[in-house]
């Protein structure tokens, strides 16, 4: 009975899709029915308010906009800055591979709202005491740092376990052609590491982007602190919050049905 | 710009540390257990051969992971009041020592929604990556599924996830300190009561950043240990090679 129903539905897709959406549909109606009875979707989300939450005020950028460009800024500073400490902590040097260890292993114990807090309140006192300077920044500029610093610890943990799991045999085999160490490393050991490191570094983006959410605490008008400036003034949170739950729910779920797909592709492409 | 160090606002105000110490010790705590189990069951359901509770599995799963924490921490305390809803949450909140028992519950119910996915996760490719064989052998010498399950293929898979198990429980006891964003007063919530009594941040971020170290580790060793003396024995007794 169980496999018939597995390969029918193998078989006809938009059907499973279909019946996952009623499925869905009924469900959120029955929650809704069950657990508040009185919810007003219809004067709580007016046009304006949707778009103050998607794309803030009129001459500044907010609203889910900035958590995307939030994301995308922090996405391509993580990666650059992961990588390298990533390599550092890989590489052996003293040097250099204390320092990273001791900057990952630091940033991987702390909570990332703590992380916010110090780069935010703590950095500016830093540098004013051993450093002499002077130094403000805006909350978005604090923010970017943050997430530069927190996830760069996360992806540099995933690049060593990528280079970590190439074979020895592919240096020697690399040295016997008359390569350097350097050219090993370019031309061979990275180009496969990162191939490998595809999945697990777009699952730490999708939670990155997850995370952005957390910048409401020091003022930074994203999606969720639009939500809730709207919520505070109206005063309508289930239908404000299931909204803002809704629109995350997609994006993030749209990401990582990405990320499966390449990982998919990836293995396919490790296996032959 | 002058910044005089005045460490001695961790002993004037230490008994507002200690609370918040055992405050966070509560969410994790309580978030771990009921996140494990939790995580189990769904995790079983996923893979079971039946159709529709490995679509309610997926649901599950799919539902609280796409959503971010603190979302859904504010989408249960700004929704509902859940202890009208649920009158023994208060016997039980006043048994642990809790005062406001819906800021409290809201973010431990956040907490083990968001954590009990990642566990169901890790325990659906834990068994997954078993081989079929193991199911197939416990069936042949007459044991059925749930026996199966319970005495060769999951001890199996439980030993080779704990370390992402761990993993997710130590980012447990990090993202409770989204809780102080609906004032539940741990940790970081009193970081930012002695940073606005005396304007010190630096210092009690410093202390605090210290106790959650703490507390991270020991966790993290506390896990190796379960996984040493605990562990190591289902895997001789199922003779497995893993």
């Amino acid at each position: 009975m169980n496999e018939k129903i597995t390969l029918y539905f193998a078989k006809h897709k938009i059907l499973f899709i279909l019946l996952n959406l009623t499925y869905i549909i009924v469900l959120a109606k029955a929650f809704q029915m069950i657990a508040y009875p009185s919810a007003d979707f219809s004067s709580a989300l007016t046009f304006d308010r949707i778009h103050f939450m998607l794309f803030g005020l009129e001459d500044e950028i907010g609203g889910l906009m900035l958590t995307f460009y939030l994301a995308f800024v922090a996405i391509i500073l993580s990666f650059i800055g992961g990588s390298l400490l990533g390599i550092a902590r890989w590489s052996g040097i003293k040097i250099i591979s204390i320092p990273a260890t001791m900057f990952i292993e630091l940033f991987r114990a702390l909570p990332h709202i703590m992380v916010i807090f110090w780069v935010f309140f703590a950095l500016p006192i830093f540098f004013g005491v051993f450093f002499g300077v002077k130094v403000t920044s805006s909350a978005l500029t604090s923010a970017i740092i943050a997430f530069t610093l927190f996830e760069s610890a996360h992806i540099a943990e995933i690049v060593r376990a990528g280079l970590n799991s190439i074979p020895k045999g592919q240096f020697e085999a690399a040295k016997t052609l008359g390569m350097n160490s350097w050219q090993v490393f370019i031309h061979i050991i990275l180009p496969q590491a990162y191939r490998r490191m595809i999945p697990s570094i777009l699952s730490q983006f999708v939670s990155l982007f997850k995370d952005t959410s957390l910048v409401y605490v020091i003022g930074v008008v994203e999606f969720f602190r639009a939500a809730t400036i709207i919520n505070n003034r109206i005063y309508m949170s289930f239908e404000i919050l299931s909204f803002i739950a809704i629109v995350y729910f997609l994006c993030a779920f749209t990401l990582s049905k990405i990320a499966t797909q390449l990982e998919k592709k990836v293995e396919k492409q490790l296996n032959s | 710009m002058a910044y005089e160090f005045d460490w001695t606002v961790l002993i004037t105000y230490k008994q507002l540390l200690i609370d918040g110490f055992m405050m966070t010790l509560k969410l994790s705590i309580i978030g771990i257990f009921f996140s494990f189990f939790i995580g189990i069951f769904v995790g079983l359901a996923r893979v079971s051969n039946n159709f529709f509770l490995s679509l309610s599995g997926t649901y599950y799963v799919e539902f609280f992971r796409n959503i971010p924490l603190i979302v859904q921490m504010f989408f249960i305390y700004f929704s509902f009041t859940l202890t009208d809803a649920f009158p023994f949450l208060e016997t039980f909140g006043n048994a642990i020592g809790v005062e406001h028992h819906n800021e409290f519950f809201s973010a431990l119910i956040a907490l083990i929604t968001y954590t009990s996915t990642y566990v169901a996760e890790a325990i659906r490719a834990g068994i997954q990556s078993l081989p079929k064989g193991q199911m197939e052998a416990a069936k042949t010498i007459g044991m059925n599924y749930v026996q199966a399950m319970y005495h060769v293929v999951f001890p199996q898979a439980l030993k080779m996830v704990w370390g992402p198990i761990t993993s997710q429980f130590l980012n447990l006891i990090k993202n409770s300190s989204l809780a102080m964003t609906i004032g539940v007063a741990e940790l970081t919530f009193q970081t930012q009561e002695i940073d606005s009594l005396t304007f010190r941040g630096f210092e009690a971020a410093t202390a605090v950043t210290i106790l959650y170290l703490f507390l991270t580790l020991a966790t993290a060793y506390t896990m190796s240990l379960i996984n040493r003396y605990a562990l190591i024995k289902t895997q001789n007794n199922s003779g497995g090679t893993v």
